[in-house]
């Protein structure tokens, strides 16, 4: 037995007070000198045969109760008997289902010997051993709540489970997984129950991926189970990996320029077939695929080991909706690893995405500008106002508004909103601007020719709490492009020029190409001059004038993006308008901007899939994930029967790559498919063997031990139980002080009776002496009787005689 | 002393007023009163009014209250009866004989002293009085106030008292001087050892002569079979017998808290360690059976029998007493 507060135990002496009291009681005992000894005499030997005296019990109960309560405060642990017995050892099972053990070995997965082994580790253990078993990929999944038996019902069917388990498209990492096992095995461990004794094997194909953080993921294992001393025995089972003849041709990449294309407008898609195999591969076709059908061959040459080929497509589509676009390889001889094979991405093909323009420039002297500024956005839209042109027109549909309408305007309906002018500037617009922005819109505000910088930065940049990212200054008048036309006589050199922009920023990444893009041809008569730099400020400049001022600076506030220009778009400050370069501009910008607030359908491994569906009707009922497993999506039971006009479905355990695809109800005309694409991890694709280094680094790590079958661990599996069987458990027990409480409560209940029974038996029920007297005094009234009955005869003889 | 004697003498007038408790240590009360101080005024004043009536016609000396058994001359005629054998030929009444030619003999009621005799036990357990006084003063007091009032109407009075090494024996005389010596007999005398009343009442049945009035004052802790056959042995020689028996409350109701040890105020039974309350019921069986034995052997004797417990006023007890006999007997004229 164990206390948690032992201190408490030194109040054991307090047992001494009742014992004391009662002795005290004892010596306080009366004399009486009495004369009716003879009924005392003869009632002590009717007595003779009594009880335990009640006085006696109750000074064993309150000793009992001293010595309970002080027990109770130190809170003692029982160790019963068979407590270090199995229950406290257990045997954890890793199983790599990476996507590097669908590799096949003689025509068979990897991962079938893997699964193999690791049902040999279970069977070869004691039966009645605790064993739980956990799947490697997407961050470790359990089979089951907790370990159990092998011949319990839940280890049975564990097992079964992982007979039917395929190897996956995620990435495997085994360091995390033994982390996470072991800290399980310490969220076991209560005040009930020790830590269990841990063995962990973990069954891989042994490749890079698995260890691939291995120095910082070592560094903090040796400290985890070094430092604290853990019961832990960590075995890694190496299972043969085909290495020297793996034949293996993967499209390790496929991606569109943009996730969001118009109906009918194209679409250029790219396909990276790589080699990942140890011998060269033969030619063989690229099927593009579009909602199971092909769509196009493109053909793939041969390819050395390592050796890669871009294969590039364009394609259009004639309805809305997410569409998933399927590269795939079709080979006449299939490859060792057909499962990387197969690419998909998924493009949201849209009718049109609606942007506003504000014109934000009121008085009769500027309408010329202003009207040109609007007109020549719109036609770079392919639009004449509002109206869409006939023979072309983009995804973009611009709304033309006044600022005075914006309030009443759902700014939430736009993907991008274009600001055309600051000279009617007042704080209310960048007011109704900034909410929309954090929730994704983009805003690109145009600045006029002749701004008040003051009134600019007390509405837009607002010390850096406004819009824009950058403040306004001054024109310095030397710098003017008016004053340099005057002085200078070379108008070359006088004209201000856009700066050839870089190709890496995804909103110049089109109007980089110095060979098509004719923005060498644009100058600019004057725009406004945003205040210089200072050193440590970032702030994205996507397009700068070769005098190095900013032209169009970027702000991120929420989800949105802002782009502030810094000269209008009139023919009186800059002839980009009449340039080619100025319709790839808007296209891009417009296109970076409403980026945001597009729809995700190619995700990463943990982001949630995410769907606003209209009504009830393309509301999401069934969800069929990667492994083809489906999930009904039960109507949450707070709208049901209320036709909701806005929702969003949500699903986050998307810890597996592939593709998910969410189903309408079938009630719903037409059934509507969402697909959700989540590709492989890059580094699954390109799978190596372990190398020596990354042995000898897991190596390193006290309790890990590397072998490549399941009798090498056997005997060392032995000595470490045995190991754990003959150290007993240092902490742990069952606590009993809940019952020594109960226990308490009883004797303080037997406590209060008996102390009221003697107090009853001590006080006396006090009577009136001559009540007692009365009762015992019948032979009182007898002898009167007897009195008068003789006063009767004397009188009697007396009268006879007279 | 007379700090004591005062006491007493309050405690006498509180009695009505219930026992005093407190004082739980039980000590029984050692009173010396002097002759004086035995009598108590209140007391006396409550009975003295009223005549002392014997139950039986007694034969007397002197000419008292009481009727004689006897029909002789000079005294008041009461009735005839007719003649029978053995009758002396001068008591019979020749003027009757005259008129109706029968023998009548002439009865007469002759008013003579009566001899009363006052019998107290001194073993150790009269000693006894816890909240009250002793059982022995209490006794001693009930004798002197009705030896007072026996001598007051003329009638003898003597003292018994054997125990434990003391003979004190007073024969019956009707003098007033008489009262005193009875008195400092009574205050000289305390209670100790093991001789019960037996040997009082076995010295009186050896002296006494007449009959008369046995007045008997004890606890009757002892065996009740000897105190009866003494008792017995006195009714059948005609004479008149009171059992007063005075016991103690706690004796009756044995209402102590706690638990003690007793002694034997006698010195015969070695001392107990009880618990009180575990004892009580068993105890007050015992004492009950044994009142209820004592009871009615003593009734079947033809003794009267008076229980007081000493927390009860002297002076209602004996009113109370007397009054009761008057009304049974009748007062002689």
């Amino acid at each position: 037995m164990t206390f948690l507060n032992s201190l408490f135990l030194f109040a054991l002496p307090l047992i001494a007070v009742p014992l004391l009291l009662h002795f005290l009681k004892r010596r306080q005992r009366k004399v009486v000198q009495w004369g009716a000894m003879r009924f005392l005499q003869e009632a002590t030997t009717e007595r003779r045969r009594m009880r335990l005296p009640e006085s006696l019990l109750l000074l064993l109960t309150r000793c009992l109760l001293v010595t309970g309560l002080v027990f109770a405060l130190a809170r003692p642990l029982v160790h019963w008997g068979g407590f270090n017995n199995v229950d406290d050892r257990e045997l954890i099972v890793i199983v790599d289902d990476s996507l590097s053990t669908a590799r096949r070995l003689d025509g068979e997965p990897v991962f079938a010997r893997i699964r193999d082994a690791a049902e040999n580790v279970i069977s070869d253990s004691p039966t009645n051993l605790p064993f739980q078993l956990m799947l490697a990929s997407g961050g470790g999944r359990w089979i089951g709540q907790q370990p159990h038996a092998m011949d319990s019902a839940y280890g049975k069917v564990a097992i079964t489970e992982l007979a039917k388990h395929r190897p996956t498209l995620g990435t495997a990492n085994l360091m995390g997984c033994v982390e996470k096992a072991i800290s399980a095995a310490n969220d076991r461990e209560t005040s009930v129950r020790p830590r269990p004794a841990q063995r962990i094997v973990v069954v891989t194909d042994a490749t890079t991926p698995a260890w691939s953080d291995s120095d910082r993921g070592l560094q903090r294992m040796r400290t985890m189970i070094q430092q604290n001393k853990l019961p832990v025995q960590v075995q890694v089972l190496e299972i043969e990996s085909p290495v020297s003849q793996f034949k293996n041709l993967s499209v390790v990449q496929l991606e569109s320029g943009s996730d969001r294309v118009g109906v009918k407008e194209s679409i250029r898609l790219r396909a990276v077939v790589q080699n990942t195999g140890a011998v060269a591969s033969e030619a063989c076709r690229l099927a593009w695929n579009v909602e199971d059908k092909t769509r196009w061959h493109s053909s793939v040459s041969e390819l050395e080991p390592g050796e890669s080929a871009e294969i590039v497509w364009s394609t259009k589509f004639k309805s809305a909706g997410p569409v998933a676009v399927e590269g795939s390889l079709e080979q006449e001889q299939p490859d060792d690893l057909p499962e990387d094979s197969t690419a998909t991405q998924v493009v949201d093909v849209v009718d049109q995405i609606p942007i506003l323009l504000i014109d934000n420039e009121s008085g009769s002297d500027t309408a010329d500008l202003q009207s040109q500024q609007i007109t020549f956005l719109t036609l770079a839209l392919g639009y004449e106002g509002e109206e869409a042109n006939e023979q072309y027109h983009s995804i973009f549909a611009p709304t033309i508004i006044p600022t005075s309408e914006v309030g009443s305007e759902d700014l939430s309906a736009y993907s991008a909103i274009i600001v055309v002018g600051t000279k009617n500037d007042s704080s209310d617009l960048s007011d109704f601007l900034l909410p929309e922005v954090r929730r994704g819109c983009g805003v690109w505000v145009i600045v006029s020719s002749e701004t008040d910088v003051d009134e600019f930065n007390a509405n837009w940049f607002q010390d850096g709490a406004g819009l824009s990212a950058l403040a306004l200054v001054d024109a310095p008048e030397e710098n003017t492009p008016d004053a340099s036309l005057l002085e200078n006589t070379d108008p070359k050199n006088a004209e201000v020029r856009v700066h050839p922009p870089s190709d890496q920023h995804p909103a110049t990444r089109v109007l980089s190409d110095q060979q098509r893009i004719d923005l060498d041809q644009v100058t600019l008569q004057k725009h406004a001059f945003f205040q210089p730099l200072l050193l440590g400020d970032e702030v994205s400049i996507p397009l700068q004038s070769n005098r190095g001022q900013p032209l169009v600076v970027e702000n991120s506030i929420g989800q949105g993006r802002v782009l502030v220009q810094s000269f209008p778009i009139s023919l009186d400050a800059t002839n980009w308008p009449v340039t080619n370069s100025f319709v790839v501009m808007v296209h891009e910008w417009v296109e970076y901007l409403a980026q945001p607030s597009a729809r995700s359908f190619n995700l990463a491994v943990g982001s949630p899939l995410a769907w606003d569906y209209e009504d009830r009707t393309t509301r999401p009922a069934l969800l069929s994930l990667p492994d083809g497993t489906e999930i009904d999506l039960t109507e949450d039971s707070k709208a049901h029967g209320v036709s909701r006009s806005v929702g969003t479905f949500r699903y986050f355990a998307t810890r597996l790559p592939g593709v998910y695809l969410a189903t309408t109800s079938k009630k719903s005309d037409p059934v509507l498919e969402i697909p959700f694409n989540i590709p492989p991890a890059r580094e699954e694709l390109l799978a190596a063997p372990l190398s020596e280094e990354n042995r000898s680094q897991l190596t390193d790590i006290g309790g890990f031990d590397l072998a490549t079958s399941s009798k090498d661990l056997d005997s060392k599996a032995q000595a470490f139980w045995s190991q754990q069987h003959k150290s007993t458990p240092t902490s742990g027990g069952q606590p009993v002080w809940q019952w020594i409480v109960l226990a308490l409560l009883g004797l303080v209940l037997l406590e209060l009776l008996l102390a009221g029974k003697v107090g009853r038996l001590r006080g006396g029920n006090v009577s009136p002496t001559s009540l007692q007297l009365n009762a015992m005094q019948h032979s009182q009234g007898r002898a009167d009787s007897i009195e008068t009955d003789k006063t009767k005869n004397t009188k009697r003889k007396t009268a006879s005689v007279g | 002393m007379t700090n004591r004697v005062q006491k007493f003498v309050q405690s006498m007038n509180h009695w009505g007023n219930g026992p005093a408790r407190g004082n739980e240590v039980a000590t029984p009360h050692v009173i010396e009163p002097s002759t004086g101080e035995l009598l108590d005024p209140k007391v006396l004043s409550s009975i003295g009014g009223m005549d002392f009536v014997s139950r039986m016609v007694v034969d007397g000396t002197m000419s008292g209250i009481h009727r004689a058994s006897h029909k002789g001359g000079c005294s008041e005629f009461e009735d005839h009866r007719p003649y029978v054998d053995g009758d002396e030929l001068r008591h019979i009444d020749w003027r009757l004989f005259a008129r109706r030619d029968r023998y009548y003999i002439k009865q007469f009621r002759d008013e003579t002293n009566m001899q009363a005799w006052i019998v107290i036990d001194t073993s150790g357990s009269m000693k006894f009085g816890m909240s009250t006084v002793s059982k022995f003063d209490y006794a001693r007091t009930a004798a002197a106030c009705l030896a007072r009032l026996l001598l007051k109407q003329r009638d003898s009075v003597g003292l018994s008292m054997q125990g434990n090494g003391r003979s004190i024996f007073l024969p019956a005389q009707p003098r007033s001087s008489h009262f005193q010596s009875l008195l400092q007999r009574l205050a000289q005398t305390q209670p100790e050892g093991a001789v019960g009343v037996e040997a009082s009442l076995d010295s009186l049945s050896q002296r006494i002569k007449r009959r008369g009035l046995v007045m008997v004052f004890s606890d009757c802790f002892c065996d009740i079979e000897p105190l009866v056959n003494r008792l017995k042995q006195l009714r059948s020689r005609g004479n008149d017998v009171i059992l007063f028996q005075i016991v103690a409350p706690e004796e009756v109701t044995f209402d102590l808290r706690g638990d003690g040890q007793f002694i034997d105020l006698e010195g015969t039974i070695p001392s107990l360690e009880v618990d009180f309350a575990r004892i009580k019921k068993a105890y007050q069986a015992s004492f009950q059976r044994h009142m209820v034995q004592l009871g009615d052997e003593v009734s079947k004797v033809g003794c009267d029998r008076v229980v007081i417990t000493t927390d009860q006023p002297l002076s209602d007890v004996l009113s109370t007493y007397l009054l009761r006999r008057q009304s049974i007997h009748g007062k002689a004229k």
